[in-house]
C-alpha cells in the first residue's frame, strides 16, 4: 500500500505543477484554461525538435520555454482582445476552444508520433518503502512547493501582487486607477506559457510523450486545481498529490487496476460535494 | 469627421463564415456528386485500399507507405496483366465513426477490390462485419486490435499484440530460460488474453506468474512495475503500443528495474526512434521483431535486399509495420496474378481463401489466407536487443507460438 | 415580422437539400447522410443542456457511449427485449448517469462544471475499455435493414426528438431550465426547484445524446471505445459553439457540417488535424461575435403578438375581478426578525405585518436594511426570529417559501427574456393557469399578448411582468424590490396606477421596498421606515415621510414640500 503510493507521487508532482500554472492564470486573469498543458506541451516539443536537431541542451530549453510564453501569449491575447469583458464561462470555454485548435495545429507541425524528450534527471534519488522515488520526482515536488510558496506571497505581499488581483477581480476599476490592465495580462499569459513549457517537460521524463496525452493532463491538473475551488495554490499542490497518490494506490490493487486513471476524478467528485455543501447561489445574478 | 464612435466591424467575419459555410456545403454536395463507380474493364487500374491512423494519439503511417512503395515498383514494371495498381489509403484519425466512415467510401464509393496494408487502431473492431457484409478481403500490415485476428474476412501479415505476447512469453521461457515471466495488457486479461496465455502453458508447461491489466489512458507504471517486482517475475512482457511504451521504459530505467528482471516489449518497440527515445540506460531490452531483422548484423542480410532496396527507392524509414505492409502488399500481388477472369472483391477474396501459402523469408511461417472464421497468420518471430542506439539480432531461428488453429503447414 | 429574412429562406433550402441528396445518391452518400443526422441528435442533446440550460458539457460523447454499450449487450444476449424496450432501456441507461453527474451541478456551475464533465468523459472511456464492448454485431430489424430505410428513419427519430424537445420548451420544465441560466435565485423564487430543473436537464440531454449512441450502433452494426473519444466531445462542443445547435435547424445544420467538414478535408488530401482547427477556430469566432452561424441564418423571434397594447385592458380586469379585501390572518408577520452577516448587524429584532391585499410601503435609506429584511423572509439570506404567512409559519430554502405563500422580486431585472410571456406565466403559477386568470396578469403586465417574447418587451412591461408572475401563483403575499428603479417618472406612473389596484385583483398582500417617495405615496395606504436595521417610524406614508427622526435621518427637507416632478436622485 505504501509503496504504491509513493509510486503516484511522480505523476501527482506533474498534477500539482499542473494545478498551480492554472490556479495562477485563474487568479491573474479570470480564465480557467483548459490548453495549459497544451501551450505547454508545445514548447516541450519545440525544446525536443531543437535537442534533436542538434541545439544544445539548454539553449533549446530555452528555446522551447520561450516558444510556450509566445504562443500562451498569443492564445491570451484573444481573450485579452476580444473577451475583455466576457465573464469567466465564457473566456473559459474560450480555452477550450484553443486546446482543440493547439492539438490540431501541433498534429500539422509535430505530426503523430510521441518524441523523445532530451532529460538530465533520469536516475533515481533515492528510495522509500521500498519502491525509488526518481530525481524528476523530486524536482517537480520541490518546484511544486517552492512555486506555491513564492506566488502566494507575490499575490498576498507586493503591490504586483495586489495590482494583478485588481486587475483579475475589476479589470474596468483597474484600468481608471492607472493600471495597465492589458500590459499585465499579456505579462501574466506570458509567464504562465513558459511556467507550463518547464511543467510538461518534467512530466515528460516521465510520461506518455504524445502530444494528445501531454495536452489532456490538463484534466488530473484541474481536478487538481479544484480541490481549492481555484483559489488556494496551497490545496491545489496537496490535491494534484493526493490524486496522484490515490492513483498509484489504484493500480496496485489488482480489482482496480484496470481502473486506476478514473481514480482522481471520483475523488474529485467527493470532496466537490463535500467542500461546497454549504455553498448555494451564485455570486453575482 | 464626426466624432462618432467607430461602428462594431464584426459583419464582415460574419459574411465571410456564411460564405465559407455555404461554399463548403456546395463543394461538399458538389464533389459528391461526382463520385466514381466500381467495377471496370481490363485496362482501367486495378482499385486497392487500406485505413490508416494517420493522425491523432498513435499513428501508424509506416505500414501503408510501406505496401504504396511495393505497388509503385509492381506498376513501374507493367501492372499486373497490363493493369495499373491504384492505391487509396484514407486517414481515420484513430477514431471509429472515421474509420467506419472510411471503409464504406473505399467499398460503396471507390470500388476497391481488397484491403490491404491497413494499420489502424478502431479499423478492425469497427469494419469487421461491414467487409464480411461486403463480401471484400482485409490483409492489414498491422492488425492492432483482437479484432484483427477473430473475423472472417481479416487477415493481418503481422504477429499482433496477442500471439506477439505468446511468442515473447516462449522465447523467454525457451530461450532465456526464465521460469516466472509477468505480463500487462490494456486488453482484459481474463478475457482476450486468456487463450495466448493459455497456447503459451500448452506449449511450455510454465504457468505466467502474474497477469496485469492497465487502464488504456494510463501514463504511470510504477505501481504496475511494483507488483511484478513483489511477484518475483524475472521476465516482463508488457503489451503496450507506441507513445506509452516510451514512457514505461523510461520509469523502468528511472526505477533501476533493469537488474532484477528481464524486460520484453513487442514489436512496435522496434525502431531507431523509440531507442533514441528510451536510451541511455534501456541496454538489454528485448523486443519481438515480428519480421526478419534489418538492423544490427542482420542489416546485411540478403534475404532483405528487395525490401529494403524497395524502401530506399520510395524514402520510406525501415519498420517492423512497413515490413508488415510489404509482405500485405506482396501477398496481394501474388495472389491478383493468379486471378483468371474479373478482378472483384469477391473474386479476390475467393482466390486469398484458396491461396498456396506464400512463402517469404521475411516471415518466419508461409502466410495463408484460408477460410476459417479467423486468422492467425503469422505466429512466429524473430528477437533483437538493444545496444546503445542499435537492435541486435539475438535470434538466428524463428521462435513460433503453437496455437490450436495454425494447423495450415 | 412577416417575411423570414432571405437567409432562414437559403438555409432552409439548404437543408433540405441536404436531407434529400443522399436518398437520389450512392451508398456511401447515405452513410454520410446517416451520420450527419446521428451527429444532429448529439448536437441537439448539447442544445438542451448549454443551450436551454447553461450549463457546459464535454462529456455528450460519454452519454452515447454508455447507452450504445448497453445496447451492445442486448445484442450480445441475442435481443432478449423487443427492440423499443431495448432502445428505451439503453437511453435510460444515459439518462441515469446523466442525473448523478448533474449531482455536483447542484453546487457547481459553469467552468467548475465544464471541469467535472470533462473528467466523467475520461472516467467513462476508461471504464468502457477495461473489458472491450462492441464484440458482438447488432443487425437491424427486417424494416430498417436497408441503408435508404434507415436513413429515413434516422431523419424520423430526429425530427420526432426535436419536435418533443420544442413541446417540452415550451412547458414548465424546460421554460425552467431557461429560467436556471438566467438566474438560479430568480428560479428559486418563482418556487421551481433549481435541482429538479439541472437533474431533469441533464437527464433529458444525456438520453437524447444516449440515443445517438444507440443509433450509431444501429447504423454501424458493431461500436468500439474508439468510436467515442473524449476528444470528440469536445469538437461536438465546438461544433455546438460554432454553428449554435440550440434549435433543431442549428442542430441538423451543425451535424452536417460535422460530418462534411472532415470528408472534404479527407477528399483534399489534408490531415484530418485541420477539420477540427476549422471547429476550434469557428467557435472563437461565434463568441468573439456572439452569434453562431445558425442564429445568424435562422435569426431568433418569438411569435409577435398581434396588436398593439390594450390599456383598457387592465381596467376591465380591476372592474371586473376585484373582491373584497379576506378578513383574517395577516397575509404576513414578522417577529423579531435579525439578519447578522458577520459581525454587522442588518436588521435588528424588526417586526411587521401586512393585512391581506394591503400594500405596505418599507422606506429607508440605503443601507438601512430593507433588502436584507427581503432576502431574510425568501429564504436567500440566514435569519433569526419568525416569519409567519397566512398563519402558517414559514421555514426552509427560497423555494419552498415561494410554495408556501410568499413570493419576490429583485432589483435588477431577471425575467427569462428566451420564453414568451404566457410561458413564463405559466412556470410562475406553478399550476394550470386558468384562461381568465392568464388574461389578467398578462393585461396587468400590459404586454400585448401572451405569444409575445419576453425579450421583445419595454423595460416598464418587464419589470410588471415580473411582479405579474410573482402574483401568478396566487401568493399570500409580494415581496417586491423595488419595482421601479431605472424606470422614467412615466413609466412608474403607469406601474403605480396598475399595482394599485392588483391587490383586490389577485387577492394577496404586498410589502413594496422604494426610495421613490412619490411611487409610495401613489401605491401604499401605510408605510414603515427602517433606519440601521431597526423599524423607526410606521403610518400613513404622509406620517411617516413627516415624522422628524425619518426626516433628519435621511429625507431631509425636501419630503412634505409638493414637488410635482420625481426626484431626480433616486437614492436618497
Amino acid at each position: 500500500m505504501l509503496e504504491h503510493a509513493v509510486a503516484g507521487l511522480a505523476p501527482g508532482g506533474g498534477y500539482a505543477l499542473l494545478a498551480l500554472a492554472l490556479v495562477m492564470t485563474y487568479q491573474a486573469t479570470r480564465t480557467v484554461n483548459f490548453a495549459t498543458a497544451a501551450t505547454g506541451a508545445f514548447g516541450t516539443f519545440l525544446f525536443a525538435a531543437a535537442a534533436g536537431a542538434g541545439v544544445p541542451y539548454w539553449l533549446a530549453l530555452l528555446l522551447g520555454v520561450l516558444c510556450g510564453a509566445a504562443v500562451s501569449t498569443l492564445l491570451g491575447g484573444i481573450l485579452v482582445v476580444w473577451f475583455d469583458r466576457s465573464d469567466v464561462g465564457t473566456r473559459s470555454v474560450v480555452t477550450i476552444a484553443q486546446l482543440i485548435s493547439t492539438i490540431a495545429l501541433a498534429g500539422l507541425l509535430f505530426g503523430g508520433d510521441p518524441r523523445p524528450v532530451p532529460s538530465r534527471l533520469d536516475g533515481r534519488a533515492f528510495a522509500v518503502a521500498g519502491t525509488v522515488v526518481s530525481q524528476a520526482t523530486v524536482v517537480l515536488l520541490v518546484l511544486a512547493v517552492a512555486v506555491a510558496a513564492g506566488v502566494g506571497a507575490l499575490f498576498a505581499r507586493t503591490l504586483l501582487g495586489r495590482r494583478l488581483r485588481a486587475v483579475s477581480e475589476r479589470p474596468q476599476t483597474a484600468e481608471l486607477l492607472g493600471i495597465r490592465s492589458r500590459r499585465y495580462g499579456t505579462w501574466v499569459w506570458a509567464v504562465s506559457g513558459a511556467f507550463s513549457v518547464v511543467a510538461v517537460t518534467l512530466i515528460s521524463t516521465s510520461s506518455t510523450t504524445n502530444f494528445p496525452s501531454l495536452a489532456l493532463l490538463v484534466v488530473p491538473g484541474l481536478a487538481a486545481a479544484l480541490f481549492g475551488l481555484f483559489q488556494s495554490l496551497a490545496w491545489a499542490v496537496v490535491g494534484g498529490v493526493v490524486l496522484g497518490v490515490l492513483q498509484g494506490i489504484a493500480a496496485g490493487t489488482s480489482q482496480l487496476a484496470a481502473y486506476s486513471t478514473t481514480a482522481p476524478f471520483f475523488a474529485l467528485l467527493v470532496i466537490l460535494l463535500f467542500a461546497q455543501r454549504g455553498q448555494r447561489w451564485e455570486d453575482a445574478r | 469627421m464626426p466624432a462618432t464612435p467607430a461602428p462594431p466591424t464584426r459583419p464582415r467575419p460574419r459574411r465571410l463564415l456564411t460564405a465559407l459555410l455555404a461554399t463548403t456545403v456546395v463543394a461538399g454536395l458538389a464533389t459528391a456528386c461526382s463520385s466514381g463507380s466500381g467495377g471496370g474493364t481490363s485496362s482501367d487500374p486495378i482499385e486497392l485500399g487500406a485505413i490508416a491512423t494517420l493522425s491523432g494519439p498513435a499513428t501508424f503511417p509506416e505500414s501503408t507507405a510501406a505496401a504504396k512503395a511495393y505497388f509503385d515498383k509492381v506498376n513501374a514494371a507493367g501492372g499486373i496483366g497490363g493493369r495499373k495498381i491504384e492505391y487509396t489509403v484514407v486517414d481515420d484519425a484513430g477514431d471509429g465513426g472515421r474509420a467506419a466512415q472510411a471503409a464504406r467510401q473505399l467499398v460503396d464509393k471507390d470500388g476497391v477490390v481488397a484491403l490491404v496494408g491497413s494499420a489502424s487502431v478502431p479499423d478492425c473492431a469497427t469494419n469487421a462485419e461491414f467487409y464480411a457484409r461486403s463480401s471484400i478481403a482485409s490483409v492489414p500490415g498491422a492488425g492492432v486490435l483482437p479484432q484483427c485476428f477473430s473475423s472472417p474476412n481479416i487477415a493481418p501479415t503481422n504477429t499482433g499484440l496477442f500471439a506477439g505476447l505468446g511468442v515473447s512469453l516462449v522465447h523467454a521461457v525457451k530461450d532465456l530460460g526464465k521460469t516466472k515471466p509477468c505480463v500487462l495488457s490494456g486488453e482484459d486479461v481474463q478475457a482476450g488474453v486468456a487463450p495466448v496465455l493459455a497456447a503459451f502453458t500448452r506449449q511450455t508447461g510454465v504457468q505466467v506468474t502474474l497477469a496485469q491489466q492497465y487502464p488504456t489512458d494510463n501514463s504511470n507504471w510504477q505501481s504496475y512495475l511494483l507488483r511484478a517486482q513483489q511477484a518475483g517475475c524475472d521476465v516482463f512482457v508488457p503489451a503496450v503500443a507506441g507513445p506509452q511504451l516510451v514512457a514505461l521504459e523510461k520509469q523502468i530505467t528511472q526505477l533501476g528495474l533493469r537488474g532484477s528482471m528481464t524486460f520484453m516489449e513487442l514489436a512496435s518497440a522496434y525502431n531507431t526512434q523509440v531507442a533514441a527515445a528510451i536510451q541511455p540506460g534501456a541496454d538489454g531490452l528485448v523486443v519481438n521483431s515480428e519480421f526478419l531483422p534489418f538492423t544490427g548484423s542482420g542489416a546485411q542480410d540478403p534475404a532483405l535486399s528487395d525490401y529494403v532496396s524497395t524502401m530506399k527507392g520510395a524514402g520510406v524509414a525501415l519498420n517492423s509495420f512497413g515490413q508488415g505492409g510489404y509482405v500485405s502488399a506482396a501477398v496481394l500481388v501474388e495472389v491478383l496474378k493468379g486471378i483468371e477472369g474479373d478482378i472483384t472483391a469477391e473474386s479476390v477474396l475467393k482466390a486469398l481463401q484458396t491461396m498456396q501459402p506464400y512463402e517469404t523469408p521475411l516471415m518466419g511461417n508461409p502466410y495463408v489466407f484460408g477460410n476459417g472464421k479467423t486468422h492467425q497468420a503469422n505466429v512466429s518471430s524473430r528477437f533483437v536487443e538493444l545496444r546503445g542506439t542499435d537492435w541486435e539480432p539475438v535470434t538466428t531461428e524463428w521462435t513460433t507460438l503453437q496455437t490450436g488453429s495454425q494447423s495450415g503447414s | 415580422m412577416t417575411r423570414p429574412p432571405v437567409s432562414s429562406v437559403v438555409g432552409s433550402l439548404v437543408l433540405v437539400a441536404a436531407l434529400v441528396y443522399p436518398l437520389v445518391s450512392g451508398a456511401y452518400d447515405l452513410f454520410l447522410g446517416t451520420s450527419a443526422v446521428v451527429s444532429a441528435v448529439v448536437l441537439l442533446s448539447l442544445g438542451v443542456l448549454s443551450g436551454d440550460a447553461g450549463m457546459p458539457s464535454l462529456c455528450q460523447i460519454s452519454f452515447a457511449a454508455v447507452s450504445a454499450c448497453v445496447f451492445t449487450q442486448f445484442a450480445a444476449a441475442d435481443h432478449p427485449l423487443p427492440l423499443v424496450v431495448q432502445v428505451l432501456a439503453s437511453t435510460a441507461v444515459a439518462a441515469v448517469l446523466g442525473a448523478v453527474v448533474s449531482l455536483p451541478a447542484l453546487r457547481l456551475r459553469s467552468v467548475n462544471l465544464a471541469v467535472v464533465t470533462l473528467g466523467v468523459a475520461g472516467a467513462v472511456g476508461t471504464v468502457l475499455n477495461a473489458p472491450r464492448f462492441g464484440q458482438v454485431f447488432a443487425d437491424r430489424p427486417g424494416i430498417l435493414a436497408g441503408d435508404e430505410a434507415f436513413y429515413v428513419f434516422t431523419v424520423v427519430c430526429f425530427a420526432a426528438l426535436a419536435a418533443l424537445l420544442g413541446f417540452v420548451r415550451r412547458r414548465p420544465t424546460g421554460v425552467a431550465w431557461k429560467s436556471v441560466k438566467n438566474s438560479e435565485r430568480a428560479t428559486a423564487a418563482l418556487g421551481v426547484s433549481v435541482v429538479r430543473a439541472k437533474v431533469t436537464a441533464f437527464a433529458t440531454s444525456a438520453a437524447v445524446a444516449g440515443f445517438a449512441g444507440v443509433l450509431t450502433v444501429l447504423q454501424l452494426g458493431i461500436v468500439a471505445p474508439t468510436n467515442f473519444l473524449t476528444t470528440s466531445s469536445l469538437v461536438v462542443f465546438a461544433a455546438a459553439l460554432f454553428i449554435g445547435s440550440w434549435r433543431w435547424q442549428g442542430a441538423l445544420l451543425a451535424g452536417v457540417v460535422a460530418t462534411l467538414v472532415p470528408e472534404l478535408v479527407s477528399r483534399a488530401g489534408l490531415p484530418q488535424d485541420l477539420g477540427n482547427l476549422v471547429f476550434a477556430v469557428g467557435a472563437i469566432q461565434a463568441l468573439a461575435g456572439g452569434v453562431a452561424v445558425a442564429d445568424r441564418v435562422w435569426p431568433q423571434g418569438g411569435r409577435r403578438g398581434r396588436g398593439a397594447v390594450d390599456a383598457t385592458a387592465w381596467d376591465c380586469v380591476v372592474a371586473q375581478r376585484s373582491v373584497a379585501a379576506p378578513t383574517g390572518a395577516p397575509a404576513l408577520e414578522v417577529r423579531g426578525v435579525t439578519v447578522r452577516y458577520g459581525g454587522i448587524t442588518a436588521v435588528d429584532g424588526v417586526d411587521l405585518h401586512v393585512d391581506p391585499a394591503e400594500v405596505v410601503g418599507l422606506v429607508g435609506a440605503n443601507g438601512a436594511g430593507k433588502s436584507s429584511i427581503i432576502d431574510a423572509l425568501s429564504g436567500f439570506a440566514p435569519a433569526t426570529g419568525d416569519v409567519v404567512v397566512a398563519g402558517r409559519p414559514l421555514t426552509g430554502p427560497p423555494q419552498r417559501r415561494a410554495r408556501h405563500g410568499l413570493r419576490r422580486t429583485f432589483q435588477q431585472d431577471r425575467v427569462v427574456t428566451t420564453v414568451t410571456v404566457g410561458q413564463y406565466l405559466r412556470l410562475a403559477a406553478g399550476r394550470r393557469l386558468p384562461a381568465d386568470e392568464l388574461e389578467a396578469l398578462v393585461a396587468f403586465s400590459s404586454a400585448p399578448s401572451a405569444g409575445h417574447l419576453v425579450g421583445d418587451l419595454e423595460g416598464a412591461a418587464r419589470r410588471l411582468l415580473e411582479v405579474a408572475a410573482a402574483f401568478a401563483a396566487r401568493p399570500a403575499v409580494v415581496l417586491l424590490d423595488e419595482p421601479v428603479a431605472g424606470l422614467s417618472a412615466a413609466e412608474a406612473l403607469v406601474f403605480a396606477r396598475s399595482l394599485r389596484a392588483a391587490p383586490a385583483v389577485f387577492g394577496c398582500g404586498v410589502l413594496l421596498v422604494e426610495h421613490d417617495v412619490d411611487f409610495v405615496r401613489a401605491v401604499c395606504p401605510r408605510a414603515v421606515a427602517l433606519d440601521f436595521g431597526r423599524v423607526v417610524a410606521g403610518g400613513t406614508p404622509e406620517e411617516v415621510f413627516a415624522d422628524p427622526t425619518v426626516r433628519a435621518a435621511y429625507m431631509g427637507d425636501a419630503v412634505g414640500e409638493d414637488n410635482p416632478d420625481r426626484p431626480k436622485e433616486t437614492s436618497l
